[in-house]
């Protein structure tokens, strides 16, 4: 449909400027309020592809709580304006050259997918899927039964993460 | 956009490679898994060069974040691109993005964490300084 | 009553005593070798009586054993000569399979036969003596243990090589004597000089073995076997029926003496046949076009490859059995003990040459242009030995010189197809010469060490026993009538003469100069010895006086050994002669003949006149060996030299060496390695870890520019057949 084109577009712009802007700015906190057009952004994409649980996730999670912490730690690094000195190396000037290129080189990949009409992921975002696709209940059926090993070890890891991050930034009393 | 491409063709009147350069472009301005995935890709390097030649340490971790969402954003359309009615495999791919955030949390919460002990110790945040491990 | 029925029922001995006995052959071989075990591995913790006692033991078990299985070959003798030569009563015992490369295989296997049960019994019994003899001579020796161990070590090896059923574990034990000879002639190795006598012994035997590879490989080429006999019973009925019909049938897997005689026959029956490949027709005749030999040597005739692989063999037996151009080791492995001498340099190890040209003689029947070689050499080294050892003045370097000599007259006799008498010459050779040599060692023993003629005189007082057993052996040694030697080495000019009668015109010459050569020999031999005998034993007392105050008689177990001796060395001849030819069947006996007549006569005036001559100049006119007043002498010198020959190979073939290995060793550790390899390992390694150091900058966005480039190198690899 082609409101569904237009409303890509616009959250695919929105991404890639919003991700060039967190690249390239010297100043920290401007990359990290640069981040947060890219998480709605991406929401929304999320939402467009059916996947609605997810797009409210991303927001929560990314936007609300992993951008904040990366505020508090900028704040507790309190970098002084002079001390934001050029930051582009030797490496700003091959890099870039790279990534271009390797850029390059998966767009073209990309664009030889095996796309023609009738191909499977051609077809792709046409078949039809039921209202309950990516809803909550409908996420949670594989969660619990099939992935449900996975899911327990994330939790154990998230404990991990929690203890070691409280253990490694203890001030030593 | 498929009625603006017979337009164009039309116009252009043109063969071979261009038809195929035009028709790649259609593709991937428009809504399917192609452009998506190319967004992705595109994303991706994006944080793939922000890692490499950012020299603060936050924002190396705030582009690798940018990657993992990337990453994410590929699993989601290729899920959505195996839906079928009534079928599971559609919501792997969701289910994995959804451990993509929890792992992407606790990585940045412990590399935060290291970070802050750095600073502490060493006082600066700047890679061109973090040369202890040279040689 | 069969003195097999003593043994237990279960050993199956009784009821089929022949097949007992070529089973257990290796029993010959295993008492040694549980001697050697023992000595080795327990040398350092007995003393030299028990060490010598287990040894001798040992020895003197195989010697049993070797009696044993003699008497039960041949008293199933049936005299009948049939056409192969061969002898249904032989002990053939096989003991599985070595290698096998399916055209050609190679077994453990022993075969005695008439031949090789004179040798076992020569060897097993005379080693015994000389192991009795050595517990006397060793006893204030510091390493007993590891001589006792060497030498049953040596016995093992000899005995492989006699009883071996083919030339390829013949050429394990033929190796085996070589390196028992080179430990014990080094054996008292502190002595540099003593070291490298062993070293030289040793690579002048390699030189030889060489020679004996090459014939192993040339034979087994041409006829896919190196087996002496066939391992399949024979039968008789195949051998009549052959006579009848202008065939030649083999047994089945022949051997390479199967082949020879064969080869023979067909020749004989056919006229002179032209021998090559193609000219053989099947159905039953002796057919080699579809050997290995065919394709190996396109167009040559057999009797080519036949010759090359006997000279090639002879080659061997010229390193191991000291001839003319390999001799040279002989008079220096003298510097190993005096038993050692006499075992291995005297009665064994040297004869090994010999016995291989008689076990391989329809070979070298087959070729006369090899056997004219043998003859040749054969007398040249005897009269080349005998010339040199009138000048020297080591009691012992005598000796060698004598034996070298002896072997000479040996492949003389083979030579001119007496192998029987080359045998029986081996046999009468081991007893008197191993007399010889431990009547020598009993002089030096008595005299503590002692071994230069001009100090040595007058001690038939003090030594009657060695005294007298020594002038028997030099009797024999000398060709004096009624003694052994008089009986083989009598007889084996007289077949020389009658070859030269019977041979055609043109080939006369060569072996009416054998003869002549031969017969000079005899008296310079007959001379020297009984210059020797008085030097050391009569005429004035020139001795030293710490030699005087020690002197001696010898103890009973080394006098013991010398009486035996020189009883066989005496009477050796008359009791053995008659019997001993016939039963070796071996072509060559001693003909009655005018020949023989005429040579009675010129031998003996040759030997009587040598030894008269001999006692008149040196125990009558008491005449000492001058050296200085020689030395003026030309020729005196250059026999007292070696004619050269030594220094010949010291200056150029050491010399040549010397300048060879300095090169290499400039070439390739100077240059080569210090310099390229390791020098240059050594800068390599430098520029890479410079350059590597590099990597490890420290720097984060380096380290993550490589995590990248790697995971897109796998990426490319995972997709790229896509």
């Amino acid at each position: 449909m082609a409101w569904a084109d237009v409303v890509f577009l616009l959250c695919a712009a929105v991404m890639v400027l919003s991700a060039c802007a967190i690249v390239t700015r010297k100043n920290p906190v401007y990359s990290v309020i640069c981040m947060l057009p890219f998480m709605l952004g991406m929401s929304l994409l999320f939402a467009l592809l059916q996947a609605p649980f997810l797009a409210a996730m991303q927001l929560m999670v990314y936007g609300g709580a992993i951008l904040v912490v990366f505020l508090f730690v900028i704040m507790l690094i309190n970098l002084r304006p002079e001390e934001l000195k050029d930051d582009f190396d030797i490496f700003g000037y091959f890099v870039p050259v790279l990534g271009v290129a390797i850029l390059a080189g998966l767009v073209a990949a990309c664009g030889m997918l095996d796309t023609n009409k009738g191909s499977r992921l051609d077809k792709g975002f046409a078949s039809e899927v039921d209202g309950k696709f990516g809803s909550i209940a409908d996420l949670s059926g594989p969660l619990f039964k099939t992935w449900v090993v996975p899911f327990e070890l994330v939790s154990v890891l998230i404990v991990v993460a929690i203890l070691g991050a409280v253990v490694l930034a203890k001030k030593k009393a | 956009m498929e009625q603006l491409y017979s337009l164009a063709v039309d116009a252009a009147q043109s063969s071979g490679t261009g038809e195929r350069f035009v028709q790649t472009l259609t593709r991937l301005l428009s809504f399917n898994v192609t452009s998506c995935l190319t967004l992705s890709v595109i994303l991706f390097a994006i944080g793939a060069w922000g890692v490499l030649a950012r020299r603060n340490v936050l924002v190396m971790l705030l582009s690798v974040e940018m990657m993992l969402n990337a990453v994410m954003l590929a699993f989601i359309t290729l899920g959505r691109a195996h839906a079928t009615l009534g079928g599971t495999t559609g919501e792997n791919g969701q289910i994995f993005a959804l451990f993509i955030i929890a792992i992407a949390a606790a990585e940045a919460a412990v590399g935060l964490a290291i970070v802050v002990t750095y600073f502490r110790n060493r006082g600066t945040v700047d890679t061109r300084d973090i040369t202890s491990l040279r040689n | 009553m069969n003195p097999f029925d003593l043994l237990p029922r279960w050993l199956g001995a009784s009821d089929d005593p022949h097949g007992f006995c070529a089973d257990t052959l290796w029993w010959i071989v295993l008492f040694p070798f549980l001697g050697f075990l023992f000595n080795a591995f327990a040398h350092k913790k007995i003393n030299a009586r028990t060490s010598g006692f287990i040894a001798t033991l040992m020895v003197a078990l195989s010697f049993t054993w070797a009696c044993v299985c003699f008497a039960q070959m041949a008293h199933t003798d049936d005299r009948s000569k049939h056409a192969l030569n061969l002898t249904p009563e032989a002990l053939h015992g096989d003991y599985g399979t070595w290698m096998n490369l399916g055209w050609f295989e190679v077994r453990f296997g022993f075969y005695m036969d008439q031949l090789s049960g004179i040798m076992a019994l020569v060897v097993t019994g005379i080693g015994a003596l000389i192991h009795l003899y050595s517990i006397g001579y060793m006893a204030h020796d510091k390493s007993p243990g590891r001589y006792f161990a060497y030498l049953n070590l040596f016995l093992v090896a000899m005995l492989i090589l006699v009883l071996a059923d083919n030339l390829v574990l013949m050429f394990v034990g033929w190796e085996g004597v070589g390196l028992c000879s080179y430990l014990l002639i080094g054996f008292w190795y502190e002595d540099r000089e003593k070291a490298e006598a062993g070293t030289k012994a040793f690579l002048f035997n390699r030189v030889g073995d060489l020679g004996f590879v090459l014939g192993i490989f040339t034979l087994a080429a041409v006829f896919g076997t190196s087996n002496f006999v066939s391992p399949a019973p024979l039968a008789k009925n195949v051998a009549e029926t052959a006579t009848a019909e202008k065939k030649v049938v083999l047994p089945p897997s022949p051997g390479l003496l199967d082949y020879a005689n064969g080869l023979k026959r067909l020749a004989e029956k056919r006229g002179s046949i032209a021998l090559d490949f193609k000219a053989q027709a099947k159905d039953g005749n002796l057919d080699l076009s579809q050997h290995v030999g065919a394709k190996v040597f396109p167009g040559m005739a057999v009797g080519g490859a036949i010759l090359i692989a006997c000279v090639l063999l002879f080659i061997g037996a010229m390193g191991k059995s000291a001839q003319l151009p390999l001799y040279a080791w002989l008079p220096d492995a003298m510097a190993g003990p005096t038993p050692v001498s006499a075992l291995i340099h005297a009665a064994t190890m040297v004869t090994a040459g010999v016995y291989m040209v008689c076990r391989l003689h329809p070979l070298f029947s087959f070729s006369p242009e090899a056997l004219q070689l043998v003859a040749v050499i054969g007398g040249a080294t005897a009269i080349f030995a005998a010339l040199i050892g009138l000048t020297q003045t080591d009691i012992k370097k005598v000796l060698a010189y004598s034996t070298v000599s002896q072997l000479g007259y040996m492949f003389l006799a083979a030579g001119v197809g007496s192998y029987s008498l080359a045998m029986f010459h081996v046999v009468t050779h081991a007893f008197f010469k191993a007399l010889l040599f431990l009547g020598a060692g009993s002089v030096i023993h008595a005299l503590s060490g002692e071994q230069e003629l001009y100090r040595m005189g007058g001690l038939w007082k003090k030594l009657p026993l060695t005294c007298w057993t020594f002038v028997i052996g030099a009797l024999a040694l000398s060709g004096f009538p009624g003694t052994a030697g008089w009986y083989s080495k009598d007889a084996i000019m007289a077949a020389c003469l009658a070859k030269a009668e019977t041979v055609p015109e043109h080939e006369k010459t060569i072996y009416l100069v054998l003869y002549a050569l031969a017969v000079i020999g005899a008296f310079c031999t007959a001379f020297y010895t009984f210059r020797l005998v008085s030097l050391a034993f009569f005429g004035n007392d020139r001795l030293t006086p710490e030699a005087k105050a020690h002197l001696h008689e010898s103890p009973l177990s080394m006098t013991l050994p010398l009486a035996i001796l020189a009883v066989l060395a005496l009477l050796g001849g008359v009791l053995f002669e008659g019997r001993l030819l016939p039963f070796l069947a071996l072509p060559g006996g001693p003909e009655n003949h005018e020949a023989h007549h005429l040579n009675l006569i010129i031998a003996g005036v040759a030997a009587i006149g040598g030894i008269a001559l001999a006692i008149f100049i040196y125990a009558v006119k008491k005449k000492v060996p001058n050296i200085e007043a020689g030395a003026k002498n030309p020729l005196w010198n250059a026999s007292r030299n070696q004619f050269y020959f030594d220094w010949f190979y010291m200056v150029f073939v050491r010399g040549a060496y010397e300048i060879v290995s300095e090169v290499l060793h400039f070439v390739i550790e100077v240059l080569l390695i210090q310099f390229l390899i390791v020098g240059g390992v050594e800068k390599l390694t430098r520029m890479t870890s410079r350059g590597l150091r590099q990597l490890q900058s420290g720097l984060m966005n380096a380290y993550a520019a490589g995590i990248l480039a790697g995971a897109l190198a796998i990426l490319w690899l995972v997709l790229r057949n896509r």
